[in-house]
Parts: structure tokens; sequence; C-alpha cells
């Protein structure tokens, strides 16, 4: 689904991924973890395809009806609409939209770039229905602006309420754990298990075990200093927990 | 110089209106007009205007009838209004369509019988006033009576639709008897084809305890047209003024505005919204006197702007010595879309009294990389994620569009 080749990023001309590999299969999840300012999150985001980060060698190569696509090639939207989501680390507020609005406008995006009908507003309630209750979210954030006014759980619960309408067939989770309570973990998580399928991947980036006790990773990574250092089962997470990151990254 | 052309056209004007109460107002204003001449920057209220060479203008005052009517444009509007239309600065009483009610209180006054400024008005001053002045041919003059209530928004509608070089000076003089409630929507727009200089004045006078909600609309096609409005209100006690202003367009768009708190315990809203790109060049002046205390004013301005457009912002909050207790605000926003576009903003305080609140600032911001990528993240493509930023900075303003029709029309208007 997903193929990572030697990537080499930088922001301003600071280097900050030296070389990535990683190949995602649909069905799998990956979980990547690693110590502050290892380049996580870039990573993600240069996946989601954000314009500040420069990808200055190697191919991310992504399967769009059997065949691979250059996912450099394409601007971020249509990424979105091609199935690749990014759940924000920190969720932007956007004050004049209010939630539903934005829900709808997005899906129908999709809708329209796949091909398929638009959904009007009695369709799309339904629909959103079902997926609110999925992430046991009070319908009442639907009519408030994006974000706004949200606390830092209702935000991450919110972003997993976007995902659960978009129905990706990639979705990046950067950092969707912090900032949530252990109930609110319990509900994300629930969410994000009951969206996996065979046919779509997960990758999660996180600095913490607690996640992986509620989705359970194939694969785990260890990034340092913008390499993979280490990949391995769902142990591997197990043994950073108890040991940290000094044993792989010396 | 086209000072001498104004000066024959004038002369040529004056028997008409010799034997009118106003004549000597209108002498004087234009010999006001004629001393000080256009403005320039060395004025400090034109200090951020680019009047593009208007000396070398040959503007001729509009009488009717030298037209063939045109489609009136459509406004939109599908609640009911009464609909007064001005076609290019004339009363066209077949266009409109107005209750038997509203009929009752309208009166036309001949050669601007206006009523003298406030005596803290710097308009007097302005030598677009003063144009106004001496050329108007009529004012158009509503006068709502005690304890009245006009559910349905009085729309001044003027359209400006000549391709030749006209000027227009139409006034309005709103009075609201004590314990009246009004809407009024007063909407200014061009042709495409159209070179004029649209330079009108209302004046809005409210009694105690009367409630007016006002939206005014400069929408202007014409890359060669220029407005250049005044609005002047008059609060009595315990009265409420809900202003909006909004000016789209135009070569050079700008309202000069005077708003007076007269009596103790009344209420201002004054909120200004403007787009420009382009060349264009929107101006906003306002100024807001605390003569009485124990009263409210707060103002919020915004404006968009693209391309190599421009924009100013001029604010005053004037608080007199004796009054006291007054709550006041002012707050000019601004958003930026593109390198070229240029803000001058200048939020001031001149206060007398000790014992009031009072507050002023001004931001200048450009569009959020990271609010573009977060929706483009959700498959929205860039140019409608700006349009949705853009929504979200304007919404403020329209949100405190209390009427609910008024505001949905609105919102269609600055789509």
């Amino acid at each position: 689904m997903l193929t990572v080749k030697d990537l080499h990023v930088s922001v301003d001309n600071v280097e900050i991924l030296k070389g990535i590999n990683l190949e995602v299969k649909p069905g799998e999840i990956h979980a990547i973890m690693g110590p502050n300012g290892s380049g996580k999150s870039t990573l993600s985001k240069v996946i989601a395809g954000h314009p500040s980060y420069e990808v200055t060698s190697g191919t991310v190569s992504y399967d769009i009806n059997f065949e691979q696509k250059d996912l450099l090639e394409m601007e971020a939207d249509v990424r979105a609409k091609e199935g690749i989501f990014l759940a924000f680390q920190y969720p932007i507020n956007i004050p004049g939209i209010t939630n539903y609005d934005f829900l709808k406008t997005s899906f129908n995006s999709v809708c329209e770039h796949q091909g398929a009908p638009k959904l009007e507003d009695e369709e799309f309630k339904k629909f959103l229905n079902e997926k609110v209750k999925l992430v046991e979210m009070n319908p009442q954030f639907l009519s408030r602006p994006v974000n706004e006014g949200f606390s830092g759980g209702e935000k991450k619960r919110n972003e997993i309420l976007q995902m659960a309408v978009l129905n990706p067939r990639l979705a990046l989770l950067d950092e969707t754990d912090s900032g949530l309570d252990i109930d609110a973990l319990k509900i994300v998580s629930g969410g994000i298990n009951k969206l996996h399928t065979k046919n779509n991947a997960v990758i999660m980036v996180t600095h913490y075990q607690r996640l992986l006790d509620y989705v359970i990773p194939d694969f785990v990574h260890v990034l340092s200093d913008g390499k993979i250092v280490k990949s391995g089962g769902k142990e591997l997470a197990l043994r950073l927990e108890k040991e940290g990151y000094d044993w792989i990254t010396g | 110089m086209s000072l001498d052309y104004y000066k024959d056209t004038f002369s040529n004007m004056k028997p008409s209106f010799k034997d009118v109460p106003s004549y000597k107002h209108k002498v004087k204003s234009f010999e006001d007009f004629m001393g000080k001449g256009w403005p320039t920057k060395k004025e400090e209220d034109w200090r951020y205007a680019k009047l593009n060479k208007i000396e070398n203008e040959k503007y001729q005052n509009y009488v009717l009838n030298i037209d063939k009517p045109k489609a009136l444009f459509d406004h939109g509007f599908d609640f009911p209004v009464n609909n007064l239309v001005f076609r290019n600065g004339i009363f066209d009483k077949q266009l409109s369509q107005l209750s038997r009610e509203v009929i009752n209180y309208i009166k036309f006054k001949d050669h601007g019988c206006f009523s003298p400024l406030p005596a803290l008005s710097k308009l007097g001053e302005s030598s677009f006033y003063n144009l106004n002045i001496s050329f108007n041919l009529e004012t158009f003059y509503i006068d709502v009576p005690d304890n009245t209530v006009i559910p349905e928004p009085i729309v001044f509608n003027f359209i400006y639709d000549l391709d030749s070089e006209n000027m227009y000076h139409p006034q309005l003089d709103l009075i609201i008897g004590k314990n009246s409630q009004v809407k009024f929507i007063e909407i200014h727009k061009s042709s495409e084809s159209a070179t004029s200089l649209i330079n009108p004045i209302t004046k809005l006078r409210q009694h105690e305890n009367s409630k007016v909600k006002f939206v005014r609309l400069a929408e202007l096609s014409g890359p060669k047209i220029k407005h250049t409005g005044h609005f002047v209100s008059q609060q009595q006690k315990d009265s409420t003024l809900h202003f909006a202003s909004v000016n789209l367009g135009g070569e050079f768009n700008r309202l000069d505005s005077e708003f007076y708190h007269e009596g103790k315990g009344s209420y201002l809203e004054v909120n200004g919204l403007c787009f420009s790109k382009g060349n264009e060049q929107v101006n906003y002046v306002s100024r807001i006197f605390h003569e009485q205390g124990y009263n409210e004013s707060h103002q919020l301005y915004k404006c968009v702007l693209d391309g190599s457009s421009s924009s100013s912002f001029d604010g005053l909050m004037y608080i007199a010595p004796q009054a006291q207790k007054v709550n006041s605000s002012q707050l000019n926003k601004n958003l930026l879309l593109s390198k070229d576009a240029d803000v001058n903003t200048k939020p001031q305080m001149d206060i007398y009294a000790d014992d009031v609140k009072a507050a002023h600032g001004a931001t200048v911001s450009e569009l959020n990389n990271e609010e573009i990528f977060y929706l483009m993240s959700r498959g929205i493509k860039k140019e409608n994620a700006v349009k949705i930023i853009e929504r979200a900075f304007i919404d403020e303003i329209i949100l405190k569009i209390g009427d609910l029709n008024i505001r949905k029309w609105l919102r269609g208007v600055v789509k």
C-alpha cells in the first residue's frame, strides 16, 4: 500500500529525515516510537503532504487502483481524497465553520473525487449520527465551530470522528493519545479498532506504550535522529517502556 | 484645472435654487469647496487616500431623463421590504414598492435642506461633504412618528448605471421618533461601465428610547468608480443603534462616519467589513463622540485585502469631560491575502473623563498555512480552504447582524 524508500526531508535547510525506509501493507498496524525531535511527526506530515517540508531525495509510492503512484507529486487534498488521513497532534481551530459543515464539505469533496454521489443533508445526518456514536461524542459538538473551545481530549476525539467519516485507507495518527485521560483513551482507541479492517492500514506515532495496550501493533519502529534504527513486533514497545531508548540509540 | 469647471457648473445651477431656504448654505459650502479644493495627503484624514488625479476629472451633475432605463439590479431580497429605488441619484417612484404606512412618513426637500451638523463635527471641513451640499438636487426625508414600529426594513436602493462621467450627491435625512423601531438598508450599487463619483450623505437622528438597525452596502463594480459616503447619527437618551457598513470593490471606496451620543444611556454598535482586490482602495473614517455619560459604544472593522489593494482605518473615540461611566471599544482587524496588499490603521482615543472604560487595538495578519493544510488534509482544495478561512474571518461581523433575514441576504452578497 505504502512504500517509503530512502526518504530525506529538510525544513529550512536542516535535514530532519535522513533516509527512511518503510513498507506498509493493507491490514497492518505500525507504531512509530522514538525520542523527542527524532522526526516522527515530520514523517507523518510529509506523507500527508504538508507544504513546509522539502523532500530532498527518496520516494514515497502509494497504491491507487492497484497501481503504484508517486505520492509526493500529489497535493495534500488529493492525498486525502485518495484515502490518506492525518489525525493531528495539535488539531487546528477554525472559528467560522461549524463542525457539521466542515465534515459535510470534506466528505462530499472526497465523494466527488471518487465519482460517488454527494450526500444531501438528510442522508448525511443519518450517516454522521452513526459515526458520532462510534466515538461517543456529544452531538452538540457538531453545531460548534471546528475545535473552537474544545478541550484537548475533545479535539482528539473529533479527529477520530473525521477519520470515521472519511474512512481512509491509510490513517496516520500523530500522538493521538497525548492529552487523553484513561476513559477518553479507551473510547478513542476503541474507535480506531472499530475502523480498522483488513483493507486499511494505520501508522501510529506515539511516545507511550499505553496506546499500544489498546491498539495492538503488528510492527513497532524506533525512529532516532531521522532514521529507523530498529524494527520489531509489539514486544519491542514493551521493552522501550521498561528500558527507554538508550539501549538502541546509544 | 477642473475647479473652474465646477465653478461654471455651479454658476449655471444657481438660478434654479435661488429661492430655496438652503441657498446661503449651498453657496457657503461651494465657497468652502473652492477655497480648499480636492483633499490632499497633507490633510490628516486623507493621508492614506490615493485619489488618482481626481483634479483632472470633470464630473457632470446628473439631471434626470438623459438616459434610457436599464434592467434593475437584483439585490435578492427574499423577505418583505419597503424598496425605495433611486436611479442615478434620483428617486424612481415607478420602480419603488412601499407600504402605505411608510409613504405617509416620506417628504422631499429640494436642494439640500439639511439640518446643521453637530458642533464637534469635522465633516463641514470635508471637500466631498461640501460638494454634496452644493450640488445636491433633493433630500429624501423620512420622519417616523413616536411609538411606531416598522417591521419590514426600509431599503434605499441607489443604482448607478450610466456610462458617462457623472457625479451623484444624494441625501437621506432620517428622523426616528421616541420609542420607535426601524430597520434601514442603504445600498449603493454601480454597473461595470460606470465612471462616476458617488458622494452621498445620510443623517440619522434618533429620539429617546428609539431602536435602529442600519446596514449600509457600497458594492461597486466599475474599475473607475469612486464612492465617498458620509454617515452621521445623533442618538438621544436610551436609544440603540446597530450600524454595519460593507464596502466592496471600486477604484476608491470610502465612508466617513460620525456617531454622536447626545443623551445618557444610549447604546451603539458599529461594524465595518471590506474586501478589496486588484488596485482597489478602501478607507474607513469612524468617529464616535460620547458627549454624555452612561452610554456604550463598540466598533469593529474588518478588512480582507488581495492583490495590490489597500485599506485604511482611521478610528476615534472621543469622551467629553462630563461623559462619566462610558464603556467604549474600537478594534480594527485586517487579513492580507497577498504580499502586495497594504494596510494603514490608526485607532485613537481622546478621553477627558476619568471614570470610563475604553479600549482600542488593531491587528494585521496573513493567511495561516497550518489552517490551510488542516483543511486540505481533509480533502478540501486549497482555493476552497482559503475561502473557508476568509469566511471565518468575516463571519464575526456577519453574525453581529441581529435580523436573520438581513444576515442571510448579506452573507449572500459577500460570498
